[in-house]
């Protein structure tokens, strides 16, 4: 996979840090409400909670650095930071891609200005986490995210650079972790007690596998096996992060897709509540899977139909901490059914995020050249690759036989309903049965049936 | 006039000597380098050409050697010269000679301008690999050629990560006064993640920590900047094994109580999140500096909350042993009470009780707002500690009476997929089975599918398998231990199957042995049923014991269709198939099938009316038996196992099943053949739906093998949940063996079947706590684990299950300790202790055999204290 890896390089004017006791985060390339800048300025005041603020950027930081699958040390990754106008949101994947975590910092936990709405990354260093980690008490703390366009220039000298080999399956696990996640919904909230109980109670870091977290008294009780109303715990030791900050924890809450008896691994998502802010984590369905291959967006790329109107709502769009789904389809002129479909394919494009608490969309945008990266998905390139060969011949109304070259895979559409689920007999659908998305045969098959529709329409 | 340096130079190469080409490169005009520079790579390939095993082979080294100082001497670009020598192909192991060798490569570069050096040692060192750096074997040779280089041409360090950790890795810490680098270096060793390993891997990093404190000591460097080091380094946070290092070197600098107060902010941010050994250090010398006075008020409570809080016992003992001893010394009554309430929502009532205790010697002294505090909070200790705090403090309410937890009911059977439905479909579960470690719902599901469509309509079947099949064919041409094949390769069957319809005359495997079948009767019944259906595919229409539920079970109204059709077609269904469909019948078949069947013809097709007239199979007698071929725990010739004695009339081909261990008895064999772990265990309680106690039999020689490993006994006991028929000793002692697994993952198998049971009314609660107390005695199962995975369904809402159980283990045990066969095992007090919670929350009062001696033995164990917990609760009226 040569060349996949984009080297992005951030350049900050200075590195993040405690400077008396104004906590400094610095900014890099992005894009606010005013378009692109440089080192964008986006908050200044206070943290009325300090200590489980500073404790939860630490964690945030701590999931950034960690490889879950096959551990090893790795480089710090910096945080994405999203300022909503009301709130900042920092945002991160573990370096193996499969545990994605937010910190929203909320309005009740911040006491000061906000200069500009927008996206861009922030520095994450070893003396941060030092500061950070000497925040407690009630100590007060100042933030301040990005810096005033005067104050960056007359610094000299302590322009930091990172060159980060950032691989596009990063990118990619944004879109996918937004169109997953805003198919969950709430099935389990514990109070502090019960939330302390059972993250204390779970399987170490060695992880078991795949775990269900199931109803039972007032708490949830780890079970072996899905039950309806349970929520999967697919390596429950990616939940560890939590861990320190268990004593600021009000409640706990999990979501995840509904499930049913004999279901396999699924992604779920679990959220800390603290004062003033969210800290949430998000598991991919195992813990060797990143989010980035997990092909929940490829459904919706491998249609055209909802790009014009995407590109309509996505101009409408300015750093909102909700999308109101009906106020952008009145200003839009586009029906509430279009604006949907519409917001879906801008999340396939990473342009918004899906927040679980209050089960709606905000508006950010990657600073990476997301949509270039998106195109690239390997999966549809190829798919759209064998359809340019000729390689798939449908044998009867829903089956169709792809050939690459030794045995051809069949790829079968159940039920004959036009959006029903397909299935293939390749290695890779083998494996994973719909559970990451559909194969390159299947959508190429599809690709190849829509076209053969829309010719005879 | 002698010959030119260049011809020396390259004879001495290609002899390996590396003296002699770090003499002569300097020697070489400017020209002649060039002409060494280019003709390097050429000359390396020369040599690897003639010596095979060069890039490995050790007694190349000296070559390697000898080719790096030549490169180091002729390459021109400062980038193609680091290149080279760190080539993978030049690589030599660490050895004792390496730090000489690499001064000749550094002396061959004599001639090169210092810059040309400095920019060579730049470029090294960004070839230097943080992991590889940090490893015991990794590339020593390049990190001292890089810090030779660096020294020689005047430049300081490189900055590189890697370089930094190469010199901890690389440097003898004897020599550490000596080091050009050591000031530079220093404060590298608390800013890199992964060097607390490299400093702490030799002699637990004892040599580093001597020399630094040594220099110390002399003034060769800043003590306080190790001390700010280090608590800087904490501060960052990691794992234990990363911060090992840094609590040592922390302690052998033996901080003052006066360096303690000043650092007092950063060890209080240590204690509540750092890992259990870092927390430990920080409480120390936090405990130091309030023996100073150096605690104020916001201080104190953040170290006693931040503490209190903490997940380990251990630490929050030690705190609760801090505050109860200073609370006077300090006058901090007030603040010390309103501290103790995080201690009271500990979960271990010993904790608990101590903080009780803390709060009870310090009541006289309190203000009416600390008594007041303590009085609210301990409205949710229990009532035993709420009484002893009532009569210190004055009345406590007691907490609302929470709803009592219920059982939830038990989830419905998951619903098995349909039928395959078409020949494509067959094609794609049949590329599933291939590649994945199918279920027996799968492989059952595919056989089915062929039988059905290779009856149908075999050319359809055979264009599509016979891509599958062909190319295999002729593995299928020796003689075959079913029982290993099975246990490789379940799809074998599937495509024995398929092979049958693809090439009809293709000759059927033999069935040499079965391995493991004395213990393992199902496996032998599953596999000659298999091979039946695999034989009779294309030749029957239907196979008959295909199950309808994901228990196993089979629906009858369909079993009757299936005979009709079987009859329709004149076939003859095979033995076993016939029985294992006769065996999936439910308990209770409606009238309707049983009228239906009346009108089936067949000897088969009467066998079926008869069961559906009948009943199943009379419950055999199911009795457990202790081998005691003990030699270890998990010893497979130890254990609970179960003897089956057949009541009535057993047909031929399923007696085995029913009369275990068949034609022979446990004591004659606890000495001979042990049961292998089958690895299809969870397959096996579908085979037996309507006889949970046999089933559970079956599976409990294969149980005693696996505590300690994870091989799906959560499913195979879930699959006995589900099941139905009377569950008794058997299935007790086999839900014991899964409640003390070491696998978090299967011991919560075990507590979703044991709620299954649990909820469905169908529990043999006292059997299970009778056999976890043998377990017990054996050394087999651990109270630890069994207590955690009781205590899950306890709170679950199996309170009075729960409480039968441990009051039927604890006798066992009790005795066991008497007669002094075990010592008290670890984990027992919680034991107790989960016995009395859930004879509290179901007001149990049922006596205990043994308990009372165990409270009479005395003392202030834990052990006894427990004991006289749940005595007094069982004997208060």
């Amino acid at each position: 996979m040569a060349g996949i890896g984009t080297a992005q390089a951030y350049t900050y004017p200075r590195p993040s840090g405690l400077a008396g006791d104004v906590l400094g985060l610095s900014t890099s390339g992005g894009t606010t409400t005013a378009g692109p800048r440089d080192h964008p300025y986006f908050f200044s005041g206070l943290l009325t909670r300090a200590a489980p603020a500073a404790a939860a950027l630490l964690a945030l930081a701590d999931v950034a650095q960690t490889r879950y699958h096959r551990p090893r040390p790795t480089a710090f990754r910096d945080p994405v930071v999203t300022c909503n106008g009301d709130r900042l949101r920092l945002e991160s994947f573990s370096a193996c891609c499969g545990v994605y975590a937010r910190l929203d910092v909320l309005e009740q936990a911040l006491d000061g200005e906000v200069h500009e709405r927008g996206t861009t990354n922030v520095d994450v260093n070893g003396p941060l986490r030092e500061a950070l980690a000497r925040v407690g008490g009630d100590d007060p703390l100042h933030l301040a995210v990005g810096a005033e366009e005067l104050a960056v220039t007359t610094l000299d000298g302590a322009v930091v650079e990172k060159k980060v080999p950032l691989p596009e399956r990063w990118l990619r696990g944004f879109a996918e972790v937004q169109v997953i996640t805003s198919g969950f919904d709430p099935r389990a909230e514990l109070g502090a007690a019960e939330a302390v109980r059972f993250v204390r109670g779970l399987p170490g870091a060695r992880s078991p596998g795949t775990l269900w977290a199931v109803p039972a008294g007032r708490g949830l009780r780890v079970a072996a096996r899905p039950v309806p109303g349970a929520v999967c715990l697919p390596g429950p030791g990616r939940l560890r992060t939590m861990l320190p900050l268990l004593r600021f924890a009000r409640a706990l809450r999990a979501y995840g897709p509904a499930v049913r008896a004999g279901n396999g691994p699924v992604a779920s998502a679990w959220e800390l509540e603290l004062p003033g802010m969210r800290y949430v984590l998000v598991l991919s369905p195992e813990p060797h899977r990143g989010f980035s291959g997990e092909g929940a967006v490829l459904d919706a790329l491998a249609t055209d139909e909802a790009a014009d109107d995407a590109e309509l709502v996505g101009a409408l769009l300015s750093f909102e901490p909700r999308v109101e789904p009906d106020l952008i389809a009145e200003r839009a002129g586009l029906g509430l059914a279009r604006t949907r479909a519409a917001l879906t394919q801008l999340g396939t494009a990473g342009r918004v995020g899906y927040d679980t608490a209050e089960a709606g969309f905000f508006h950010r945008e990657l600073p990476y050249d997301a949509e270039r990266v998106l195109a690239m998905n390997p999966r549809l390139r190829n798919a759209r690759t064998l359809v340019d060969e000729g390689r798939v011949t449908f044998t009867g109304p829903d089956v169709a036989a792809v050939d690459t070259g030794g045995r051809p895979w069949q790829v079968r559409f159940a039920g004959g309903s036009p959006d029903g689920t397909a299935s293939c007999t390749c290695p890779w659908w083998v494996d994973h049965r719909g559970g990451r998305g559909p194969c390159k045969h299947v959508l190429a098959a599809r690709i190849v049936r829509d076209a053969a529709k829309e010719s005879a329409r | 006039m002698s010959a030119p340096v260049l011809e020396m130079l390259l004879k001495q190469l290609d002899g390996g000597n590396l003296r002699m080409v770090a003499a002569l490169a300097p020697r070489l005009t400017d020209a002649e380098r060039r002409r060494l520079g280019e003709d390097l790579p050429g000359l390396l390939r020369d040599v690897q050409d003639r010596q095979p095993g060069f890039s490995w082979s050790w007694s190349m080294e000296r070559h390697k050697w000898a080719f790096m100082a030549a490169g180091a001497g002729g390459i021109g670009g400062a980038a193609a010269a680091a290149a080279w020598l760190t080539r993978r192909d030049l690589r030599v192991p660490s050895s004792d000679g390496e730090p000489a060798h690499a001064l000749r490569v550094v002396a061959a570069a004599a001639g090169r301008p210092a810059a040309w050096r400095a920019e060579v040692a730049r470029r090294l060192a960004g070839r230097l690999a943080v992991a590889d750096q940090a490893d015991p074997h990794g590339n020593a040779a390049a990190w001292r050629i890089c810090a030779l280089l660096s020294a020689d041409a005047g430049a300081g360090p490189p900055d590189d990560d890697a370089f930094a950790v190469g010199w901890a890795n690389w440097t003898d810490p004897e020599e550490l006064a000596g080091d050009p680098f050591l000031g530079a270096m220093l404060p590298r060793l608390f800013e890199i993640e992964i060097i607390g390993r490299v400093l702490g891997g030799t002699y637990q990093g004892r040599p580093w920590i001597d020399a630094l404190t040594a220099l110390a000591r002399a003034g060769g460097i800043d003590r306080t900047a190790l001390l700010d080091g280090c608590l800087r380094r904490l501060l960052r946070g990691g794992d234990l094994a990363d911060l090992r290092w840094y609590v040592r070197l922390h302690e052998a600098l033996a901080v003052t109580p006066e360096e303690a107060a000043e650092r007092l902010r950063d060890y209080l941010r240590l204690l509540p999140a750092a890992p259990a050994g870092v927390a430990e250090l920080a409480l120390t010398e936090v405990r130091r500096a309030d023996r100073l006075g150096a605690l104020d008020g916001a201080a104190f409570a953040e170290a006693a909350e931040a503490l209190l809080f903490r997940p380990e016992k251990k630490l929050v003992r030690a705190a609760l042993i801090w505050l109860g001893g200073s609370a006077r010394e300090r006058s901090r009554v007030d603040a010390t009470l309103a501290a103790l309430p995080v201690a009271f929502g500990c979960e271990a009532h010993a904790l608990q009780e101590r903080a009780v205790e803390v709060a009870v010697k310090h009541a006289a002294e309190a203000g009416e707002k600390a008594r007041q505090a303590v009085r609210e909070a301990a409205a949710a200790l229990p009532a035993d500690l709420r009484a002893w705090v009532a009569a210190a403090f004055g009345d406590v309410e007691a907490p609302e009476p929470a709803a009592p937890v219920v059982l939830a009911p038990p989830p419905p059977p998951a619903l098995l997929p349909g039928p395959i439905s078409s020949i494509a479909e067959l094609a794609e579960q049949f590329a599933v089975l291939e590649r994945t470690d199918p279920s027996w719902q799968d492989v059952e599901r595919v056989l089915a599918g062929i039988v059905e469509f290779g009856y149908r309509d075999p050319d359809g079947v055979r264009a599509a398998l016979g891509p599958f099949v062909e190319d295999e064919s002729d593995i299928w041409n020796q003689p075959v231990d079913f029982g290993w094949y099975f246990a490789a390769w379940p799809a074998v069957w599937p495509k024995l199957a398929a092979r049958a319809i693809v090439e009809p005359d293709a000759p059927f495997p033999r069935v040499d042995r079965v391995t493991g079948s004395f213990h393992a009767p199902l496996r032998r019944f599953l596999l000659l049923r298999m091979r039946e259906i695999a034989a009779l595919a294309g030749r029957v229409p239907v196979v008959l014991g295909t199950p309808t539920s994901s228990t196993g079970h089979i629906d009858p109204d369909e079993l009757v269709s299936r005979m009709e059709r079987v009859e329709a077609a004149g076939a003859d269904p095979g033995p076993f198939d016939l029985q294992q469909a006769l065996l999936r019948l439910p308990r209770e078949a409606g009238a309707d099938a049983a009228a239906r069947a009346r009108r089936l013809a067949s000897p088969a097709g009467r066998e079926l009316a008869d069961r559906l007239a009948g009943g199943p199979v009379p419950d055999p007698a199911v009795e457990c038996v202790l081998l005691q071929g003990a030699r270890s725990a998990g010893d497979a010739g130890s254990g609970l196992v179960a003897t089956v004695t057949p009541r009535g009339e057993v047909p031929d081909p399923v007696a085995p099943l029913f009369a275990f261990p068949w034609g022979s008895s446990w004591q004659s064999h606890s000495e001979g053949e042990h049961p292998q772990a089958a690895p299809e265990i969870h397959w096996w309680p579908a085979m037996l739906p309507s006889h949970t106690e046999t089933a559970a039999a079956h599976l409990l020689p294969h149980l005693a093998p696996l505590v300690e490993a994870d091989h799906e006994q959560g499913a195979a006991l879930l699959g006995l949940a589900e099941a139905d028929g009377p569950a008794g000793a058997a299935a007790g002692a086999a839900l014991a063996y899964g409640l003390t697994v070491k696998s978090a993952r299967q011991r919560a198998g075990a507590v979703d079947a044991l709620l299954h049971m649990a909820a469905r009314g169908r529990l043999p609660a006292a059997e299970l706590g009778a056999a976890v107390g043998t377990l017990t005695e054996h050394r087999i199962a651990k109270p630890a684990r069994v207590t955690g995975a009781l205590a899950e369904a306890a709170g679950a809402g199996a309170d009075a299950q729960v409480w039968t159980a441990v009051a039927a283990a604890l006798p066992v045990i009790f005795a066991a300790i008497a007669e002094q066969k075990i010592k008290p095992p670890a984990g027992l007090p919680d034991l107790i202790a989960l016995g009395t919670r859930t004879a509290e929350a179901t007001g149990a009062r049922d006596g205990v055999p043994g308990l009372a001696e165990t409270v009479g033995r005395g003392g202030s164990s834990r052990l006894v204290k427990e004991a006289a917990r749940l005595y007094a609760h069982l004997t208060r009226w």
